[in-house]
């Protein structure tokens, strides 16, 4: 008499197959950020500390935006340069400051962040939109700590803005005014990034085609006005791109990464 | 007794004073809860809990009040013959189910009306007509469409759904509506519907009383005419388990696409029409579409496990349990009409979208939502249409692992564990409102750090899920396993894809710990395919297929 066959106590193909998802399993919850929280006034600011080697890379982000913004970019400039980027005051996970959000407000507060942060001078200071304006405003009251000037589609001085209820929009005249008056210190190099956007869009509907071109005008107005400006700073470059649109940190990263690289590369020499 | 009604109505309580005892109860728990202070105020946003014992409630009165009986062949059957030699007219047969059913649902109704509705502007009495109305198109259908079996569901869901669409419709109307989409109107018009639903119920039970036997559907000689000349099936199977596909198909495959599309013909169709210059409704009405069959399969997903769905005969029937099929080919044969039906469904919902948006959409908000995507994938017209077509495939994805994930319990063929499951459920889904899960995603957002423990969570169930699989699978033949890890194995891969897409645009928005929320993701992705319990159908059916 045989005895009856059993079934083994696993599959065999599965167990490798399980061995395997757990070593999946136990390495995937350990690839957390560590964010760095510092003090202003009691208040916490969020920011995201990476990489090596100066100059230091700072990143402002546009209205309303966190600091993962910039989740596209940091990462790739970090592998070259040591990276900041931050919450403002009231916006992602950090603290709501003090009124007035006027430019000369958050570029001490940021100045006095990276101070606490340990993130010593000089810094590539890299500003997207309204984060544009900001930086011409610290590289205005701190001169002797901006190496380079990275703008992104900034927020232009000639845009017809108007007041908001948000505290930011609230002091934006105040902000842009404060921008006008902050010359780029000498010898820094500034490169602004300019995106109208692609002249043809794919999926467009006659109503979306009427409304850009409504807006093509206004748009290269926005140049202009960027060539004018530019047109007044020594070792001011301009890089325009159609492949992008207002967002170029989340559409065309690499276009920041490399004006980013360029500027840390001439800082060094 | 005084009089016949209510002997009947006496009878109706009798046979189901247990679960509207079960329903009290619930009211007086919830009561009870805001009374000490445990659920909240009652002047609140409404509580979760009472939420979920309201539609419990709700479930179980239109479950109770049905009045149908359970036949012997262990299908639900019809209305219940047995009266027929009762010494009442057929109106008060009729009548008097009906009116306990609305007298029911309506003290129901109004007994959480206070807890669930704060200051919303759909009246009281709207929802009250809409709720009776409803009971009687649910007894007349249950009644009427016997000869449909199972697919009665079908049309009960059509049914369930179109009311609830219908309570919405006055909100949705801006500026001054025509007297017919105003509440009155609408009541004025479902009150009819339901009266003349009354009068076939009423004329249909008489005929079965009088040895009418059911009437002839309208135009059944056009229709049997039709039928002959359509092509059908003449050749005999050429296997065992193609007829039983075949068997499975005709019984339970064609439901998902059937109610799917009854969804969509009878309320995503009109409010499309109704809203088409409204722009804002556009990419909400496009998400409903696309999530129908994913809210439908869930549901239907209990009942398409067993063997006979819907009926209160759990054992496999014996005209299954004796086919020259083994276990593995049988549930094999039922996971082939799951990815069937759900395909079907999908192709169903794709052929109603392009109708639909090439035929009278606004399709701006659509375009617009389209430029953006392609703007962030680097300008790829090709990611775009990946990424609508990886959309699309996780759909037919979700909607196969819904039908499938509780096979295991269908093929227990106990209603012991089928009871067992539905209360490991219900007790999940108290615990996780008592843990109140719905604030979730507020306290993941809250802190970085809180993504970390959710994270090792979700990687434990993942090993557990998968050691769990080695053992279930075990005694399964190489090439069943084959055959399903394939198709786990596109699932799970679309499910990873999807998620990392999703979070790549999601986490530019949202302050988090990047990484350690693209972690859980993945995780979170790579938990949704069903193993284990797959592995554990063919043998619990092995084990019970001949138990009754």
């Amino acid at each position: 008499m045989t005895a009856p066959d059993r079934a083994p106590a696993v599959n065999k193909a599965l167990a490798a197959l399980a061995a395997a998802f757990t070593v999946i399993a136990l390495a995937l919850p350990m690839r957390g950020q560590t964010f760095t929280y510092v003090k202003l006034d009691g208040r916490d600011v969020r920011m995201l500390i990476a990489g090596d080697g100066g100059p230091t890379v700072v990143f402002e982000s546009g209205w309303g935006e966190p600091l993962e913004t910039w989740g596209k970019v940091q990462p790739a400039v970090s592998r070259f340069a040591r990276t900041v980027a931050y919450d403002r005051a009231g916006y992602g996970l950090s603290d709501a400051g003090p009124p007035p959000r006027d430019g000369r407000k958050i570029a001490t507060e940021l100045r006095c962040a990276l101070v606490a942060a340990g993130a010593a001078p000089p810094y590539v200071l890299v500003g997207a939109s309204l984060g544009g304006p900001f930086v011409r405003v610290f590289a205005g009251l701190y001169p002797g700590d901006v190496a380079s000037l990275v703008l992104v589609d900034p927020t232009n001085d000639a845009e017809g803005l108007e007041r908001g209820d948000d505290p930011e929009l609230a002091a934006l005249p105040d902000t842009i005014a404060q921008a006008r008056s902050s010359a780029v210190p000498a010898g820094v190099p500034v490169v602004l990034i300019d995106a109208p956007g692609p002249a043809e869009l794919p999926f467009a509907t006659a109503e979306i085609r009427e409304s850009r071109a409504l807006r093509r005008e206004e748009r290269a107005a926005e140049s202009r006005a960027y060539e004018a400006w530019l047109a007044g700073v020594p070792g001011g470059r301009l890089l325009s791109t159609e492949r992008s649109g207002h967002n170029v940190a989340q559409e065309q990263p690499s276009l920041v990464i490399d004006a980013i690289r360029q500027v840390v590369a001439e800082g060094r020499r | 007794m005084r009089g016949a009604p209510i002997a009947l109505g006496w009878a109706i309580w009798r046979r189901h004073r247990g679960a509207l005892v079960g329903i009290v109860v619930l009211n007086v728990i919830s009561w009870l809860g805001h009374l000490s202070g445990a659920v909240g105020p009652l002047a609140g946003e409404p509580a979760m809990l009472d939420t979920l014992f309201a539609a419990i409630s709700i479930l179980t009165v239109f479950g109770a009040l049905g009045y149908v009986e359970t036949q012997e062949d262990g299908n639900i059957g019809t209305f219940p013959r047995r009266l027929f030699a009762l010494p009442v007219s057929s109106f008060c047969l009729v009548a008097v189910p009906m009116l306990a059913g609305i007298a029911c649902i309506e003290l129901l109704y109004f007994a959480w009306a206070e807890r669930l509705s704060h200051g919303g502007s759909t009246s009281p009495l709207f929802i009250g007509v809409l709720f009776a109305s409803s009971m009687v198109f649910y007894q007349t259908a249950l009644w009427t469409l016997a000869r449909l079996g199972a697919l009665r569901i079908v049309v009960v869901g059509v049914i369930a759904v179109a009311m609830f669409g219908i309570g919405f419709l006055p909100g949705m109307v801006a500026g001054e509506p025509s007297f017919w989409r105003t509440e009155r109107g609408l009541a004025a018009i479902v009150s009819a519907l339901a009266l003349a639903a009354f009068v076939h119920a009423w004329r249909h039970v008489a005929r079965l009383r009088s040895a009418g036997g059911v009437a002839p559907p309208p135009f059944a000689h056009l229709r049997a005419r039709l039928t002959d000349a359509l092509p059908g099936r003449r050749r005999g199977f050429s296997s065992a388990a193609a007829a039983q596909f075949w068997f499975e198909w005709q019984r339970t495959g064609m439901v998902l696409p059937l109610l799917v599309g009854g969804v969509l013909v009878l309320v995503i169709g009109p409010y499309s029409w109704f809203l088409r210059n409204d722009p804002g409704y556009l990419l909400p009405l496009v998400f409903w579409t696309l999530a129908t069959p994913v809210f439908v399969a869930a549901p239907w997903g209990m009942a398409f496990g067993q063997s006979k769905p819907w009926t209160e005969d759990f054992s496999i029937p014996s005209f299954v349990a004796t086919k020259p099929l083994s276990a593995q080919q049988l549930v094999a044969t039922k996971i082939e009409v799951a990815a069937a039906s759900a395909a079907l469904s999908w192709l169903v919902v794709l052929g109603f979208l392009v109708v639909w948006l090439l035929s009278w959409a606004d399709l701006t908000p659509l375009s617009r939502f389209a430029i953006q995507l392609w703007a962030f994938q680097g300008e790829s017209v090709l990611a775009v249409y990946g990424i609508a077509a990886l959309t699309v495939t996780v759909g037919v994805f979700l909607t196969f692992r819904l039908l499938i994930a509780n096979l295991w319990i269908g093929m227990c063929s106990s209603s012991l564990v089928l009871v067992g499951s539905a209360i490991g459920l219900f007790a999940a889904v108290l615990t996780a409102l008592q843990l109140d899960v719905y604030r979730l995603p507020e306290w993941l957002l809250a802190d970085p750090r809180h993504v970390t423990p959710l994270a090792w969570g979700a990687a434990l169930c993942l090993a557990a899920k998968h050691w769990l699989a080695a053992r279930t699978w075990r005694a399964v033949a190489p090439g069943f396993l084959r055959s399903y890890l394939l198709a786990w194995g596109v699932g799970t891969a679309c499910f990873v894809a999807l998620s990392l897409v999703v979070w790549g645009i999601v986490r530019i928005y949202q302050p988090i710990d990047g990484r350690g929320a693209q972690s859980l993701a993945i995780l979170v992705a790579l938990l949704l395919m069903p193993l284990a319990r797959v592995g554990l159908a063919p043998s619990v059916l092995a084990a019970n297929r001949h138990r009754r």
